[in-house]
């Protein structure tokens, strides 16, 4: 081995562990950061929305929580979170069942029982008379409150 | 002495640590990010008070508001009296400011009143019926939504 190069790898040792400069790594992380932060939902409501539900824009700025989600899409079709329903009987069985769930989900996080929470995921050509069907099969079962989820306007 | 304080080394920052910081930020904002706003209209069953008695001295305001297919009636009192209506336009749309503008001078009259009944005619779209809930239950003052009848219950013809 050359001299020279034994004498290169001294210098290497001698110099210690290499610096890596993080400034721009940081930059990025703050940019991604404040975007997260933007973006960010406190509620604990989350919705699948599929291509064939539009909601309609809303001037609203509630936010969701967490309970049943009855989704009616642009094919008229009724999903109870994501079980498809084909008969009004099977709706009423279904929610009924699952406001067995909710009061397990109550109990847990000592939540009040005296409200029962739907949450409305509709698409925007929905007729009010598909709504009001849902809506008074939903009271049969025992629902209270009725939350339409809508997206912002802004 | 200046010179000395030159030839210092610059000590550098431990940023270590602050990157873990940061990292473990980032992930839990991810898992609860939601890059479509999605918020909530409430509407409430409609059922029977149970309160002992209403205020006989005040009369009840009893808003009601039918939509129809072509038009919006607002009606009020006991037995319900129409106290305006508001035709669809040219363009298919229902003259929302209007409409809340009246509602904004009925809660004026009427500070106490929250509730409203909304009584849709069965053909009536759901992309036209939150416009109207939106102008029965706020109005934007100074750009910040106001409260007018924010507790809707939904009635039958």
């Amino acid at each position: 081995m050359s001299s020279a190069l034994i004498m290169k790898r001294k210098i290497r040792k001698a110099k210690g562990a290499m610096d890596i400069d993080i400034t721009s790594l940081m930059d990025i992380l703050v940019i991604l950061l404040v975007f997260l932060l933007k973006s960010y939902n406190p509620s604990d409501l989350f919705v699948d929305i599929t291509k064939d539900i539009n909601l309609p824009p809303s001037h609203s700025i509630d936010l969701g929580e967490h309970s049943v989600i009855i989704k009616i899409d642009r094919e008229k079709r009724i999903f109870v979170d994501r079980t498809e329903i084909v008969e009004s009987v099977n709706l009423v069985e279904l929610l009924k069942s699952k406001k067995g769930e909710l009061d397990k989900y109550k109990d847990l996080y000592k939540k009040a029982k005296d409200t029962y929470i739907i949450n409305l995921v509709m698409d925007e050509g929905t007729e009010y008379k598909e709504l009001k069907k849902v809506m008074d099969l939903a009271t049969e079962a025992g629902f209270n409150q009725f939350k339409f989820i809508v997206k912002s306007k802004v | 002495m200046r010179t000395l304080r030159m030839k210092k080394k610059m000590e550098k920052l431990n940023l270590i640590p602050i990157m873990d910081a940061v990292f473990i930020f980032i992930f839990y904002l991810l898992m609860s990010a939601q890059f479509i706003d999605i918020y909530e209209i409430n509407s409430d069953v409609a059922k029977l008070s149970t309160e002992d008695q209403v205020k006989k001295d005040k009369i009840p305001l009893n808003l009601t508001v039918k939509i129809y297919s072509d038009k919006i009636e607002i009606l009020t009192g006991v037995p319900s009296r129409l106290y305006k209506d508001f035709k669809r336009d040219a363009t298919g749309t229902y003259p929302v400011e209007a409409l809340n503008l009246t509602l904004l001078s009925l809660k004026t009259s009427h500070p106490d009143e929250k509730t409203a009944i909304v009584i849709p005619q069965e053909s009536v779209k759901y992309k036209d019926l939150v416009p109207v809930l939106d102008n029965i239950r706020n109005t934007m003052e100074n750009n910040k939504p106001k409260a007018l009848f924010s507790s809707i219950s939904f009635g039958e013809f």
